[in-house]
């Protein structure tokens, strides 16, 4: 906080009244803050507000970022005549700090190259310039195979309470190579202290933290600051973008609780809700959101977002509200995971943009397609090997049937970041290796392979069951 | 009462709606300040209006327009030590049980009772990577529950949840741990009954109880939650592990609405207040294992949540599982087969128990997951009078045994190393005649237990079972050579009783009891 205590702080007024987080400010001198401009208590410097309108021409309506008890009426109130700033540069990187730049490591002081206002609008002027399209991998086969992610793309993981969306986030970290010049972080918001301790822990031991920043607002912060942590985050990513030159690798966890942060807020400034409870500003919100960690036309930004789907619904209007912004989408299902197949991808519901020849080749295309026609006519056999057993069915129809169970099987896969839970190795799987064995799976190659044996493997030459020089 | 005063400030009530009180003066409360009047009501503050305050009553008694209040400085803090176990106290932290009514301990520890805490940020917290042991096999293998999880008690009425938490509490005596039951909003007879439970299992003066029953005001159920955890906090600070079990937040959350509502905030979703996940998120983010710094004491958060069986989508259950880190799903049917504890294993989920467990257990775990998916679908097909296939047969099989096992209707709670040899011994030879099974086991289950517990050749399985490093499959190959002294001590299947009276048999007999109660 050293930044702001230094900067003038110049009284302003004092607290009129306090309901929910919105705290009226009587104004006593002429100066009038601007809208977001971050005022604080003048006996408390840790004890934020920050103006979000005016009810009258002396009157201030601001957010109270602080917990409710920390003000009483005629609390004397200073302005820092800024926003909300956090540090950026090279400083930021292996550290994990809060909404105001503070460190949350017990690693000392943060030191920033600059302060950057979470607010700053960043130049768009390349908005219209399209770039050259690479892919991804992040050696999850289901991913790389169903839903692969365009470099510069968004992906979502999207997912019910405990279907595995944060252990499949963790696991991308550790995946996706780290190339030179790219940076990562990590936006926590509204979600377990816990994960983010254990995201925090697993990036520490295994070096990652060195070139991650990670911003958290956990669920036991106020909605206001819970809020604000996205934009913070993507300040942060616009500062490496812009000023740096380096590629972001961009997580959010969870991108259904910076929603909710925001309807929280919403319903305490009592705007009017909007349907199922939302926030009538939904649709504003997102969108700001998703647009400010977009990639330009020189640098990318690379983002991969949890989405949690409240009751399983995928018609939750957070969920479709975000939906258009993603590039590819995982869906993650709830049966699944109860066959305790992981990760618990749903293969009909999980897409790409780039699920197209151009993009990934003939044979990967085609693969996909054939992959699809399998599983459907597996959810078909399914339900009458369900009743009279699989010895009924037709001989081309049980060879369907078996290759669909290792193809299922297949996909699945054991996590790096899973180990500790599992104590299965983590594997990566190459793209050229995935596409491969899942054509020769489709085409029969190993129909005298039990099925059992495609469970939780990496790719078929390391598990032994594609021969060597086949 | 009233020397604890602040005096120079002063307000008073201009406006009564029910428990929502305005008040004129009192410049300088917060939000969440005590407050009292001359009678000793206090109210708790709850907004602060330019020309008032609105504060809501934690009484019952009415109070009229024109009565003072005061700021309570006294009745904002709250006394915590050993001197509350085996009391009960009520949502203010006051003991209200037999002969503590009204007492105050001032030499104890003494704190403000703030009921907006919050929740100690990641610089604080260490992983969960120790077993809470509830003495259920069913739980501790197959969806164990780690120091500091939380772990939601779901299901509908008359599931058997009751008798599970208690037997859990009962259970955390003889391992030291501390218990703190907070009854939030249940009926007026729901302590007493949890007071003779407790009382029969010899664990009440381990356990302190929160009672905010359902005859208090609204706004005092509305804070017992974050009373309960003040208390849990200062053991946790004191490096015990700490087991809080707050029931229900689904009637706390009715009581919130019914506050917020009151208080003219804007409905949300169900009409319940816009933040309530952040409400009840926040709250149990309190829970957790936590690091050297802070005492390496834990908090186990079992909060409970009743419910039919199509409330699943509903807010309060949404919200609940998407805050806990996992949720024990109680059923009636299983509880109408005689099953105990009645929890769905393939419903259920754990998201960090796992990671206390040792290598075996974990295998084992897997193993009957794995056994216990299949078998209802196996029974399902042999319906149908197909010709079953061996593996079929032994699934089947299987699954019955292992099923009788994991219910503990009238067997004593387990330790660890009894669970992991009991279940283990479902994959040796052991169980492979014919005659081996669910009848065999209603005789001679105790007997196999005994010599599980006893038998010379076993020690060494027993001592394996709590290595790091051993598999299961080592484990089995420890536990044939065993195998001679289990057929000795179930050969026979008239054996004589064992001898009413000797130290084990009663030891038996009592745990036998405790479990029943």
């Amino acid at each position: 906080m050293e930044s702001i205590k230094n900067k003038e702080l110049k009284f302003l007024g004092r607290v009129k009244a306090l309901r929910g987080q919105v705290v009226q400010i009587s104004c006593e001198t002429d100066y009038r803050p601007a809208v977001r401009e971050l005022l604080l208590a003048e006996d408390d410097h840790d004890t934020h507000m920050e103006v979000y309108s005016y009810s009258d021409d002396h009157t201030i309506n601001a957010l109270l970022l602080s917990p409710v008890d920390s003000v009483s009426r005629y609390t004397r109130v200073v302005t820092t005549g800024g926003q909300i700033s956090i540090p950026v540069g090279e400083g930021v990187l292996g550290r994990v700090m809060n909404l105001y730049g503070q460190p949350q490591d017990e690693k000392g002081l943060i030191k920033a190259k600059a302060l950057r206002s979470i607010y700053t609008e960043a130049d768009d002027s390349d908005k219209f310039k399209a770039s050259e399209l690479k892919i991804q991998d992040t050696g999850i086969k289901a991913i790389d195979f169903f839903a692969p992610l365009p470099r510069g793309g968004k992906l979502g993981i999207i997912g019910g309470a405990g279907v595995g969306k944060t252990v499949l986030l963790t696991e991308l970290m550790h995946n996706i190579q780290q190339e030179k010049n790219t940076i990562s972080i990590f936006a926590g918001i509204g979600e377990r202290i816990r994960e983010g301790y254990e995201l925090w822990q697993t990036l520490e031991s295994s070096g990652l933290i060195e070139k991650t920043a990670m911003i958290m607002g956990n669920v036991n912060e106020n909605a206001a600051v819970r809020f604000r942590v996205a934009w913070a985050a993507s300040a942060l990513a616009e500062h490496f973008r812009d000023e740096e030159k380096k590629d972001v690798l961009f997580f959010v966890d969870n991108m259904f609780r910076f929603a909710q942060a925001g309807g929280e807020l919403s319903t305490l400034l009592d705007n009017i809700p909007s349907e199922f409870g939302y926030q009538p500003t939904l649709q504003t919100e997102v969108a700001q959101f998703e647009n400010r960690i977009k990639s330009t036309a020189n640098r990318y930004i690379t983002s991969v977002q949890t989405i949690y789907v409240p009751s399983d619904e995928l018609t939750n209007p957070v969920v479709t509200t975000t939906l258009p912004h993603l590039d590819a989408a995982l869906v993650l299902s709830r049966d699944v995971a109860q066959e305790g197949r992981l990760p618990a991808i749903d293969p009909f519901r999980s897409q790409s943009s780039i699920v197209t020849k151009e993009a990934l080749g003939e044979m990967h295309y085609v693969a996909v397609t054939k992959a699809v026609e399998l599983l459907n006519q597996y959810n078909r056999l399914h339900r009458i090997v369900a009743i009279v057993g699989e010895e009924e069915l037709s001989l081309e129809n049980r060879k369907a049937y078996h290759r669909a169970q290792q193809l299922i099987n297949y996909m699945t896969q054991p996590f790096f970041s899973a180990e500790i839970h599992t104590g299965r190795k983590g594997a990566f799987v190459k793209r050229e290796d995935l596409v491969k064995d899942v054509c020769d799976i489709i085409t029969g190659s190993f129909d005298d392979v039990v099925a059992d044996k495609f469970k939780f493997i990496g790719n078929l030459k390391d598990a032994g069951i594609r021969s060597e020089g086949k | 009462m009233l020397e604890n005063v602040i005096k120079r400030e002063v307000g008073h009530v201009t406006r009564v709606n029910n428990y929502l009180l305005n008040i004129k003066g009192l410049p300088s409360v917060r939000i969440n300040d005590v407050i009292v009047d001359g009678e000793g009501r206090k109210a708790v503050v709850h907004s602060l209006l330019p020309e008032s305050i609105e504060a809501l009553l934690l009484d019952n008694r009415p109070v009229n327009p024109g009565v003072e209040f005061f700021i309570d400085s006294e009745g904002s803090r709250i006394h915590i030590g050993d001197h509350l176990k085996g009391k009960i106290v009520n949502a203010l932290g006051e003991v209200v049980s037999d002969e503590g009514i009204g007492r105050r301990f001032k030499s104890m520890f003494s704190q403000n009772l703030s009921f907006d805490k919050k929740a100690r940020d990641i610089d604080s917290r260490d992983f969960i990577n120790e077993q809470l042991v509830t003495g259920f096999a069913l739980v501790d293998i197959t969806l164990p529950i780690g120091k500091g999880q939380r772990e939601l008690i779901y299901g509908p009425i008359h599931s058997g949840k009751n008798d599970f938490l208690r037997d859990v509490v009962i259970n955390q005596k003889k391992q030291g741990n501390v218990c703190i039951y907070a009854a939030i909003g249940k009926p007026t007879n729901f302590t007493s009954g949890l007071i003779k439970a407790l009382e029969d299992g010899d664990a009440l003066d381990n356990t302190i109880i929160v009672s905010a029953l359902s005859d208090e005001s609204a706004p005092m159920i509305t804070v017992a939650p974050s009373t309960a955890f003040l208390i849990a906090e200062h053991f946790c600070s004191q490096g015990k592990d700490v087991v809080l079990i707050l029931d229900d937040l689904g009637i706390h959350a009715k009581y919130v609405r019914e506050t917020a509502l009151l208080s003219s905030q804007f409905p949300g979703r169900e009409s319940y207040p816009g933040d309530m996940f952040y409400r009840h998120a926040s709250l149990m983010e309190r829970s957790g294992s936590f690091n050297e710094k802070q005492g390496n004491g834990s908090i186990t958060l079992l909060p409970v949540l009743e419910t039919d069986m199509e409330g699943f989508t509903n807010i309060i259950p949404t919200n609940l599982m998407g805050s806990t880190d996992g949720h024990l799903l109680f059923s009636n049917e299983i509880h109408a087969e005689g099953f105990k504890p009645a929890i769905s294993v393939l419903q259920s989920v754990t998201r960090v128990g796992h990671m206390t467990h040792n290598k075996i257990q974990r295998e084992l775990s897997t193993k009957l997951i794995n056994i216990l998916s299949e078998y209802p679908r196996q029974q399902e097909y042999s319906r149908f009078g197909t010709q079953i296939s061996s593996h079929a047969r032994d699934v089947l099989k299987k699954g019955r045994v292992i099923n009788e096992l994991l219910n503990q209707k009238n067997v004593a709670l387990m330790s660890t190393t009894t669970q992991i040899m009991l279940l283990s011994l479902v994959f040796t030879a052991f169980f492979e005649p014919e005659d081996r099974d669910v009848d065999f086991l209603g005789f001679e289950r105790e007997n196999l237990v005994k010599a599980l517990e006893e038998g010379k050749t076993l020690a060494g399985a027993r001592e394996m079972t709590k290595s790091k490093e051993a598999s299961l499959f080592d484990l089995l190959s420890e536990l044939e050579k065993g195998l001679g002294d289990l057929e000795i001590a179930t050969g026979k299947k008239k054996k004589t009783p064992p001898v009413i009276g000797s130290g084990e048999g009663r030891k038996e007999e009592q745990d036998k009891k405790e479990t029943e109660a």
